[in-house]
């Protein structure tokens, strides 16, 4: 095998816009996400749609269709005590999350295994990334970057996210236990209302973020329509890795956990006539 | 005059039907008044033009907080029968009543005494507008449908005929325990469209009184607040404006600068800390706005705050519309994708890209064996 590798490893990011030509498959290739981050996301998912479709009717409380929604929850002291349940969900995801990353950081650490170039820790190579990129679909490259396993856009979404959960459950706190957050916060006469004005308008943020950016990136943009199912086998398909995260793909290949898809496709090509020819 | 001879028909009137005018006692009328005030169409017409009606409903009237006050309780002009003009009443006047415990005739010279120190009584050097906007005391205690709270428990009053036989005790029970049970006749959205209508969401007249800079947006910031919202859906009792701008008395509404005001800046956690409200209350969470004013002048930090985070808002729609179209357009110009995902197939082989691959790598290998 790693002879094997060895020999493949010399072809290695030889070929141009390799994404393009590889077969994958649907329920991923390359392994990415542990149990950990997939239940973390599909929480994230559950309480961010409840706390967009239960917050905006209580925020909105005087408009018809607001009216419509909060009668159906069962009147808007209902939509309120949902809201908040799952606001305390919230709070135990992103702790969750907090534990899993200390914890694995702390064991990948002590396993000599830690490399901070896989991690969402930003850089300026991420700077280079974004701009190379903007030139690439404005026709002045012909390929992508080369990212690593969490580029440029992951780790906007990323810090956006953390960004944003961390005001509103600042802010959320100040609505639901007042007298708890004005001993804590430093000038409450001045901050407490400007955090009460955060937390609608960074919820809107945080929403328009999700459905221009995740939505669309993940979902939408072509090629991506509808999905894939990384999400639930925590494994990335092919042409997302090489196209995206082409880096980890080839520290997957020096470290033999993955083939190199670049050896493979030579090996295909010198069975066909054109390349024997010449 | 034309009243004089109006009301001495009536009486003649009343003399030919005597079945009718032994009027029933339904409250302290032992004048009689009802002889003639009981019937509908006891009006005149005055001198300014207008109809003004005469007629007492005696049932409502009996069951209300005043039905048991004689008419000339209040009613004090009138000295002869049939009467003359009378003046409007003065509610500071002593009325027949003698409150239990006291020497003293009841009145609502206290009441009005407050009153005549707060914000809403008339001042002496105020011009005419002011006068006439300011509430007098039947703007607030004005009650067409002599609403009554709910009475006491029926032990309540089984207990009282231990020693009363009267019902008329148990009635005395019902009014003094009347504000220990509810505070005002008025639900909180009452007491808040009292405040409001044709006044205090008036803005051009409440600039006009020069009062603070966010009197004139009180409405609408109370609107905006948590305590308006759980009054406008009735879940729970929420702060109306008397709860907190008077929570004792009622009539002692004076401005928040002022010392003796039950809002001012270091005794207003007191008023937050009642009863049913926020007992945990300090003086941190007093010194928050409740009224949250907004707009440049009222508010300038929360004014650019929302200016700075509608900008950010616009700003990262702006980008990230403008980043996902540019990326969906060239992933579909570069055919980096072309397909839904479900019918991806790999592109043909770059087969000059292979033959160059295969030409460079074999000169690496051989300059590595010449190395």
């Amino acid at each position: 095998m790693m002879e094997k590798n060895d020999k493949a490893i010399k072809y290695l990011g030889k070929i141009k816009n390799l994404h393009r030509y590889v077969d994958m498959n649907p329920k991923g290739d390359y392994k990415r996400y542990s149990v950990h981050i997939r239940i973390t996301h599909f929480l994230t998912i559950l309480t961010f749609v409840v706390a967009i479709s239960t917050g905006l009717p209580i925020y909105f409380h005087n408009a018809d269709w607001a009216r419509a929604v909060n009668a159906a929850m069962g009147g808007i002291e209902i939509t309120r005590i949902i809201h908040r349940v799952n606001a305390v969900t919230f709070i135990l995801n992103m702790v969750y999350h907090l534990i899993v990353i200390l914890a694995g950081t702390v064991y990948k650490i002590m396993r000599r295994e830690f490399d901070y170039r896989r991690t969402m820790i930003p850089g300026l190579k991420d700077m280079a990334d974004a701009l190379d990129d903007m030139l690439y679909f404005l026709g002045f490259r012909d390929s992508r970057p080369r990212m690593d396993k969490f580029g440029y856009k992951q780790k906007f979404h990323y810090f956006a996210i953390g960004w944003g959960n961390s005001w509103l459950v600042i802010s959320g706190l100040c609505f639901w236990v007042p007298h708890i957050m004005v001993q804590v916060l430093p000038y409450p006469e001045v901050t407490f209302n400007f955090l009460r004005l955060m937390h609608a308008e960074e919820s809107i943020l945080a929403t328009l973020v999700i459905v221009f950016w995740h939505l669309v990136n993940v979902h939408i943009a072509p090629g991506r329509f509808p999905m894939q199912w990384l999400f639930l086998t925590g494994r990335i398909a092919r042409d997302y890795q090489l196209e995206e995260h082409f880096l980890e793909y080839e520290r997957l290949v020096k470290s033999g956990e993955a083939e190199c898809e670049e050896y493979k496709l030579i090996k295909k090509a010198l069975e066909t006539k054109e390349v024997n020819e010449g | 005059m034309k009243v004089v001879v109006n009301s001495l028909f009536i009486v003649m009137l009343m003399a030919l039907f005597p079945a009718m005018a032994g009027a029933q006692q339904l409250f302290g009328d032992e004048e009689n008044c009802l002889m003639c005030h009981k019937h509908r169409r006891m009006a005149r017409i005055d001198e300014k033009g207008e109809r003004r009606n005469y007629y007492l409903r005696e049932h409502a009237f009996g069951a209300s907080i005043h039905g048991k006050v004689p008419c000339r309780g209040c009613h004090t002009s009138i000295k002869e029968l049939p009467h003359k003009d009378v003046k409007p009443v003065d509610c500071t006047v002593e009325c027949h009543l003698k409150a239990p415990f006291s020497r003293e005739r009841f009145s609502h010279k206290w009441a009005v005494k407050l009153f005549k120190e707060s914000v809403h009584a008339p001042k002496p050097d105020e011009p005419e507008w002011a006068v006439k906007s300011k509430p007098d005391c039947k703007y607030c205690h004005y009650e067409p449908s002599y609403k009554r709270p709910p009475g006491l428990p029926s032990q309540a009053y089984e207990r009282c005929k231990n020693c009363h036989q009267e019902e008329e005790v148990a009635r005395a029970l019902e009014h003094v325990t009347h504000r220990l049970r509810v505070k005002t006749s008025r639900s909180p959205l009452e007491i808040v469209e009292l405040c409001s209508k044709n006044c205090h969401e008036d803005r051009s007249l409440m600039e006009k009184f020069k009062v603070n800079p966010k009197a004139p947006v009180a409405v609408e910031t109370y609107k905006e607040t948590l305590h308006y919202r759980v009054n406008q859906f009735g879940f729970g009792k929420g702060a109306d404006c008397i709860d907190c701008h008077a929570p004792l008395t009622f009539h002692d509404i004076r401005k928040s600068t002022d010392p003796q005001s039950h809002l001012y800046k270091d005794v207003r956690y007191k008023a937050c800390r009642q009863e049913g409200c926020h007992p945990e209350a300090t003086q941190k969470i007093a010194a928050i706005d409740t009224h949250i004013a907004k707009g440049k002048g009222l508010n300038p930090a929360l004014h650019y705050a929302e200016l700075v985070m509608l900008a950010i808002t616009v700003g990262t729609l702006i980008a990230l519309i403008s980043l996902t179209t540019l990326e969906s357009f060239a992933r579909w110009r570069n055919r980096d994708a072309r397909i839904l995902r479900w019918k991806r197939r790999p592109q043909p082989l770059p087969v000059e890209e292979i033959k160059g691959v295969i030409s460079e790598v074999k000169t690496e290998v051989k300059d590595d064996g010449k190395k």
